[in-house]
C-alpha cells in the first residue's frame, strides 16, 4: 500500500474536523488552562509539562511570576517581539520583512526592560558582537541582521544580542542627533529615503501612537508651517486644500522639520545609509518651493506640535516638553512621553496577546489601567505583556 | 529530498482534488470557532456615547509661552479662557451711549445702514437691536474709544456723508457718545476695547493696489503676464521699446490665469522679434525668466519653453525641458549656432507644479546660470559675446519655430531682461510670485489712534479662496504690538488657514514685515462682494478677543463587538510550535526549505476571522514535512509515537494515537478535545488506511506520518 498525497490530506482533514467537533469551550478554563493560554500567547509555543505545572501553581496568586516564566521562553523575544515589531519597519506594514537594526532594537529594548519611551529617542542600537555572524554590523547595509536571521540565533541571550550607542557606530551622528529606532538604518531605509521626510513622522505616530494622519485631522490646527510644496489649489480647487490637505499638513508639517537634516542616500563605494547634515536643510525640504512660495520655508530642524491645542489636545501631551523643539530626538520625546503613546503600546500588545482589538468598556478600562501601570513601572514593556496576558488568560 | 517531500511533489492533481478538502477545512474552522472561540469581546459594556464623550470645555485660548516669534506661542490646549479681563461691559456702554445715536430717526443713519431700510447698504450697522448693532459696529472698527475723533462714526458725517444739513450736529452727537464711552472705560481702569473685537476698517478687492514686493525689473525689456484670458494673441509689455505680440495656435487660456500650450505655440513676428535682437545681441548679458507649470516630466527635444530661434539647429537662445531637467542654450561666438556646445542642464528638477525658472548669461562675469525657484541650480563659467546672433530668429513660446519641439504646459509669466539677474534679484522675483502681485491695505488708524494700515499681498487663488501674504504694518506709531491677527470675510473669521493667528511681535519700524507667509482664506460671495477686515487680539494699545480654540475631541472608544476570543498561530509561531512539539530543529534542511517556501502562505496574523483554507493547506504541508523527518528516523519515530518499531501493530493503535494526542493537544486540559474521542478518531484513520490489523515498513511509516500530521496541523495546535 502507498498513501497518495491526497490521501494524507484527506486523512488529516477528517481528523481536524473531528477535533473541531469535540473541542470544548474556553469558558471552562481553570488555572491549568489559563497557564497554557498565557504561555501560548506570550511565547507563541506550547509550554513543556514542567513549565505548565510551574505556571499553573503560580497563576492564581502570582500571575506576574507566571507570565515571567512564559516570557523566559526564547520564542518570546525571537518570535513574539520580532513579529510584533517588524510591521513598524516598512511602509506596507508587512510582517514578512528581514530582521534589521530597527527590529532588533525593539527586541533588545523589551528583553532588557529599557524604558520603552526611549525607543524614540535613545542613543542605542542592538546588534550581535563582532564575529558572531558572517557580516559584522555596518551602517551601510543590512547583511549583519540577515545573517543573524538565517542563522536563527537566540536573541533572548544577552551575549548574542548586545547594544551600542548609535553615535559610536555612525560617525555622522552625535548623541544629540540619535532618536531611538527613528535614526536606525532600517527606519531610515523605509521612511527617510527620498520623499519629503514627512513619512518619518507619519509612521512614528502610526506605529507608536496608533494614530495615522486621519486620526489627527484638524482643520483648525495652526497652518503656518505648511510647506511650500503643498499645492494650495490642487486641480484648481482650493476647497480641497482647505478641507482635506490642510487638516493633516498643518500638524504634520509642524513636526516634520525635526528631520530636516536627515536623509537616506547611497554613499558611493560604501552603501546606502542614514546621513545627517548639521545645520544644512536637506534639499528635499525646499525642492518644490514654487508651488506656493509664501508657504513655510524650512530653515532649520525646529518643529512645533500644533496638535497640542484644539481637537488633539486629548492626546495627553507631556506638559514638561512644551511642544517645541529641534531635531528628531526631542520630537521622539514629545511623542513617546504622551499618554497616547502609553495606551498605544498597550493596545498593540493587547492585539498581539488577546488576538483581538480592545473594545467595550471592560477592554477600554483595562487598556487605561495597564497604560498607567506601564508609566508607573519604568515603562516596562514586559510588564505590559504580562498584565495583558493576565487580562486575556480566560476565566 | 526526503520521502515526505517526495510524496507531495509527485502529485499532479493536488489543486483540483483539494477543493473539497479546502471547503471542509473552512467549514471545520468556522465550526470550531462557533463552538470554542466566540467568547465575546471582553465584557458587555455599553457603547453609549454619552459615557465616552469628550469633556473638553470648548472655547478659550491657551496662554502660550509669550515668545515673540512666528511659530510661537504654542497653545497648551487647556481650554482655559484667557480673555484679558473684560471688566468693562462694552455692550452696555454701547447700548447706553452709541446705539441711541445710531437709531435716532433725526440722524438718518438707519435709513441707509439698516438691512430693513436698504438691503444693499454697504455697512449695515444700524440694525434694530443693540446687540446686533454692537457686533457690527465694533467688528468693523467703526468707533474708537481710545481716540474718539478718529472714529468713522464721527469722521464720516463730519465730512458731509449724505447728512446735510445736519452733518455737524450728527457728527457731534457721535463724538459725544463715543467720548462718554471712553470716559467710563477710563474711569473703570479699562484697557480700551477690552474683550471686544479689535478690527481694521473693512476693504475689498476693488481697493487693490499694485504689488507690495517690487520685482527686479530695472532691465526688463518685455513681460508677458498672460492676463488677456481670451483671444488669439498675447502681448508682452515694458517701458522699453514696442510691445511684443505673440500669435497663438494650439493654446488654451487657463481659467485660473495663464496660457496653456496644448499642441501649438505662441510666436512673434519677425518684426516684433527684432526687438530682442536689437536690445540683446550687442550686449554682454541677458536673462530669461518664466513661471511655468510643465504638464509632464517626460517631454524631450529639449521641449522649447522660451526660445529665440529659427530651427532645431539654429538659435540665439532657448530655455527648454529635457525630461526632468531644465536646459539652457545660448549662442555665443564660442558655443556654436545651436548654442548647445556645451548645453547646460540642471539635475532632475522638473515637477508638474508651478515653477520659477530663470536662465541668465553674462559674458563678462559668471557665464551661464540656471535658477529654479529662486535657487541657483547649475552654472557654467563660459564666456563669449553674442555678436554672431542672427536677426532672422523668431521669439516663440512652447515650441520650436518649426513646430517639432512641442513643450506642453502652462505659462503664468515670461519676462526677458537685458541684464543678467543676480542671485538676489532672482530670489526677489521668485518671492514676488507669478503674475502681477496686488496688495490690499487694511486701515487700522481707528485702532492705533494715528494713521496706519496693514498691507498684504492679496489675490484670488481660484474662485474659492483668496491669498493674503506677507503682511506689514505701515505707521509712524512706534512700538506697536501685533498679536493674533485674523482675516475676516464679511465679519466672520473663517476657521482654516489663518496663518497669522499666532503672530505675536513688536513692530518697531514702519513697513516692518509681520510674517513672510501666506494665508488662504475662503471666499464667500466672491471678490466683488466680500468685505474684508482684520481682527486682532492685540494691536497697539487695544486688546480684543483672543483666538477661539476648540476643545479636545477624543475619539469615541470602540464599542463592544463580538470577536473570537481565540486566534490562530501566526506563520512563525506555527513553525516554532511544530519544532517544539516534534523536537525537529528549525535548522533541519528539509524543514527550513519547506518553511521558507511556505512562509507567506501561512497565517500572517492571529486573526481567526481572516483565516482561510489556503493557510490551512500550508500548515498541513509544513506539518507533513516535520512528521516526515520523524518517521524517517527510527529514534525520533520511537520518541514521538512511543513505539519501538516505528510501525503500527494491531494492538498498539490506541497507544500510538494517544501519544500523538498527548504531544499535540497536551494533557489534562479542559478546553482541548476529549482525549478518548480523539484517539478513536485517529485509530479510525489507521483502520481506514488498511492498518486495522497493523502496518509495517513504508506503509506503516506513511500512515504514521499522516497520523502525526493530522495532530500537528489540527486546530488543537493552531488555535490558541
Amino acid at each position: 500500500m502507498h498513501l497518495s498525497r491526497q490521501k494524507i490530506i484527506n486523512v488529516c482533514g477528517a481528523f481536524i474536523f473531528t477535533l473541531g467537533i469535540v473541542s470544548t469551550s474556553v469558558s471552562l478554563a481553570g488555572p491549568r488552562e489559563q497557564a497554557k493560554r498565557m504561555h501560548d500567547r506570550l511565547a507563541g509555543v506550547p509550554p513543556t509539562e514542567a513549565v505548565l505545572t510551574q505556571m499553573t501553581n503560580l497563576i492564581t496568586a502570582q500571575p506576574l511570576l507566571a507570565a515571567d516564566i512564559a516570557m523566559a521562553n526564547p520564542s518570546f523575544i525571537n518570535t513574539t517581539i520580532k513579529d510584533w515589531a517588524t510591521p513598524w519597519t516598512n511602509r506596507d506594514q508587512s510582517v514578512y520583512r528581514d530582521l534589521n537594526d530597527s527590529t532588533a532594537t525593539v527586541m533588545g529594548f523589551v528583553r532588557d526592560n529599557v524604558p520603552f519611551d526611549q525607543i524614540l529617542y535613545a542613543d542605542r542600537v542592538y546588534h550581535a558582537p563582532a564575529g558572531a555572524a558572517d557580516a559584522d554590523y555596518s551602517i551601510n547595509d543590512n547583511d549583519h541582521y540577515v545573517d543573524l536571521q538565517n542563522d536563527r540565533v537566540n536573541f533572548s541571550d544577552p551575549s548574542v544580542l548586545i547594544f551600542s550607542t548609535q553615535s559610536s557606530l555612525n560617525s555622522e551622528l552625535g548623541a544629540a542627533q540619535t532618536a531611538g529606532i527613528m535614526t536606525t538604518r532600517g527606519y531610515a531605509e523605509a521612511f527617510i529615503v527620498a520623499g519629503t521626510n514627512r513619512a518619518a513622522v507619519r509612521f512614528a505616530t502610526l506605529n507608536f501612537m496608533c494614530m495615522d494622519m486621519e486620526a489627527f485631522r484638524d482643520k483648525a490646527a495652526y497652518p503656518n508651517r505648511v510647506r511650500q510644496d503643498v499645492d494650495r489649489s490642487p486641480g484648481g480647487d482650493s476647497k480641497i486644500f482647505m478641507n482635506d490637505c490642510l487638516t493633516c499638513h498643518a500638524g504634520l508639517d509642524g513636526l516634520a522639520g525635526a528631520f530636516a537634516y536627515y536623509d537616506y542616500v547611497e554613499v558611493e563605494d560604501e552603501g546606502e545609509r542614514l546621513i545627517y547634515t548639521a545645520g544644512e536643510v536637506q534639499p528635499k525640504y525646499v525642492r518644490d518651493a514654487g508651488v506656493f512660495p509664501t508657504g513655510f520655508n524650512t530653515q532649520n530642524d525646529s518643529w512645533a506640535n500644533y496638535w497640542r491645542s484644539g481637537k488633539n489636545s486629548w492626546v495627553g501631551w507631556n506638559a514638561a516638553n512644551g511642544g517645541l523643539g529641534n531635531g528628531a530626538k526631542e520630537l521622539g520625546m514629545e511623542l513617546s512621553q504622551s499618554r497616547q503613546f502609553s495606551e498605544c503600546q498597550v493596545k498593540k500588545v493587547f492585539e498581539k496577546v488577546c488576538h483581538r482589538s480592545p473594545n467595550g468598556d471592560a477592554d477600554n478600562t483595562a487598556v487605561e489601567n495597564i497604560a498607567t501601570i506601564f508609566e508607573a513601572n519604568n515603562r516596562s514593556m514586559k510588564r505590559v505583556f504580562a498584565e495583558t496576558a493576565i487580562y486575556c488568560m480566560g476565566q | 529530498m526526503s520521502q515526505n517531500n517526495y510524496l507531495f511533489e509527485r502529485s499532479s492533481t493536488s489543486v483540483q482534488t483539494s477543493r473539497s478538502y479546502v471547503l471542509q477545512m473552512i467549514c471545520m474552522i468556522a465550526l470550531a470557532f462557533v463552538l470554542t472561540a466566540c467568547g465575546g469581546g471582553g465584557g458587555g459594556g455599553s457603547d453609549d456615547p454619552a459615557s465616552t464623550a469628550s469633556n473638553g470645555s470648548g472655547s478659550g485660548s491657551g496662554s502660550g509661552n509669550g515668545d515673540m516669534g512666528d511659530d510661537e506661542p504654542i497653545d497648551n490646549g487647556d481650554g482655559g479662557n484667557n480673555d484679558a479681563g473684560n471688566d468693562v461691559d462694552n455692550l452696555a456702554l454701547f447700548t447706553t451711549h452709541l446705539f441711541p445715536v445710531i437709531r435716532s430717526p433725526i440722524n438718518s443713519c438707519m435709513f441707509c445702514h439698516s438691512n430693513n431700510a436698504n438691503e444693499n447698504a454697504p455697512i449695515q450697522f444700524a440694525v434694530d437691536n443693540a446687540a446686533g448693532s454692537y457686533a457690527l459696529a465694533s467688528g468693523q472698527g467703526l468707533y474708537n474709544t481710545s481716540t474718539p475723533n478718529l472714529s468713522s462714526f464721527y469722521v464720516r458725517p463730519n465730512n458731509d456723508h449724505n447728512c446735510a444739513p445736519n452733518c455737524e450736529r450728527i457728527a457731534g452727537e457721535y463724538l459725544a457718545a463715543i467720548t462718554a464711552m471712553k470716559a467710563e472705560i477710563d474711569a473703570a481702569g479699562g484697557n480700551n476695547n477690552n474683550g471686544n473685537i479689535v478690527a481694521s476698517a473693512t476693504t475689498n478687492f476693488s481697493q487693490v493696489v499694485e504689488g507690495s514686493i517690487p520685482r527686479a525689473d530695472a532691465n526688463m525689456i518685455t513681460l508677458f503676464a498672460f492676463a488677456e484670458g481670451t483671444g488669439n494673441t498675447t502681448v508682452g509689455t515694458s517701458n522699453v521699446g514696442a510691445d511684443l505680440t505673440l500669435a497663438l495656435e494650439g493654446t488654451e487660456w487657463d481659467p485660473q490665469g495663464g496660457l496653456t500650450n496644448v499642441s501649438g505655440k505662441a510666436q512673434a513676428s519677425l518684426a516684433d522679434s527684432q526687438k530682442l535682437f536689437n536690445l540683446l545681441s550687442g550686449g554682454n548679458q541677458f536673462s530669461v525668466e518664466a513661471w511655468v507649470i510643465p504638464e509632464n516630466i517626460t517631454q524631450t527635444g529639449p521641449a522649447r519653453i522660451v526660445s529665440y530661434s529659427i530651427s532645431t539647429g539654429r538659435r540665439n537662445f532657448t530655455l527648454g525641458q529635457q525630461v526632468e531637467q531644465y536646459d539652457s542654450r545660448v549662442q555665443t561666438i564660442n558655443s556654436g549656432a545651436n548654442g548647445s556646445n556645451p548645453a547646460l542642464r540642471t539635475e532632475d528638477m522638473v515637477i508638474t507644479e508651478l515653477t520659477h525658472v530663470v536662465m541668465t548669461y553674462d559674458n563678462m562675469a559668471g557665464g551661464r546660470k540656471l535658477y529654479v525657484n529662486g535657487q541657483l541650480a547649475v552654472e557654467e563659467a563660459i564666456a563669449g559675446d553674442m555678436l554672431n546672433w542672427q536677426d532672422d530668429n523668431l521669439f516663440v513660446l512652447g515650441n520650436e519655430v518649426t513646430n517639432d519641439r512641442l513643450w506642453r504646459g502652462t505659462f503664468k509669466m515670461v519676462a526677458i531682461h537685458n541684464a543678467a539677474l543676480n542671485g538676489a534679484q532672482v530670489a526677489q522675483n521668485f518671492e514676488a510670485g507669478a503674475g502681477a502681485i496686488t496688495s490690499l491695505r487694511f486701515d487700522v488708524a481707528s485702532v492705533l489712534g494715528a494713521p496706519g494700515y496693514v498691507e498684504m499681498q492679496a489675490y484670488e487663488m481660484d474662485p474659492f479662496s483668496y491669498v493674503f501674504a506677507r503682511p506689514k504694518l505701515v505707521t509712524d506709531v512706534a512700538g506697536v504690538q501685533v498679536k493674533n491677527m485674523r482675516i475676516a470675510v464679511n465679519n466672520d473669521v473663517p476657521l482654516a488657514m489663518q496663518t497669522f493667528r499666532r503672530v505675536n511681535m513688536m513692530v518697531n519700524q514702519s513697513g516692518q514685515e509681520i510674517s513672510p507667509l501666506g494665508a488662504l482664506i475662503p471666499s464667500v460671495n466672491g471678490a466683488a462682494l466680500d468685505q474684508l477686515s482684520l481682527q486682532f487680539e492685540v494691536l497697539g494699545a487695544q486688546t480684543g478677543t483672543t483666538e477661539s480654540i476648540a476643545g479636545p475631541s477624543e475619539p469615541v472608544p470602540p464599542a463592544d463587538v463580538p470577536e473570537p476570543d481565540v486566534g490562530v498561530r501566526t506563520f512563525s509561531q506555527v513553525h516554532d510550535t511544530m519544532a517544539a512539539l516534534t523536537g525537529i530543529s528549525q535548522r533541519d534542511r528539509d524543514v527550513r526549505d519547506r518553511y521558507d517556501a511556505l512562509r507567506d502562505q501561512l497565517p500572517p496574523t492571529a486573526d481567526a476571522l481572516g483565516f482561510g483554507g489556503a493557510q490551512q493547506i500550508a500548515i498541513q504541508r509544513l506539518a507533513t514535512t516535520y512528521c516526515g523527518e520523524i518517521t524517517n528516523n527510527n529514534g525520533r519515530c520511537r520518541d514521538f509515537f512511543n513505539d519501538n518499531n516505528c510501525a503500527i501493530a494491531a494492538g498498539e493503535k490506541d497507544a500510538i494515537a494517544g501519544a500523538v494526542i498527548d504531544k499535540t493537544a497536551g494533557v489534562n486540559l479542559l478546553n482541548q478535545p476529549d482525549r478518548t474521542a480523539s484517539i478513536a478518531a485517529l485509530v479510525g484513520i489507521m483502520d481506514a488506511e488498511n492498518c486495522a490489523n497493523g502496518c509495517n515498513g513504508n506503509a506503516g511509516r506513511q500512515v504514521l506520518q499522516a497520523v502525526c500530521a493530522a495532530g500537528l496541523a489540527s486546530s488543537t495546535v493552531t488555535i490558541n
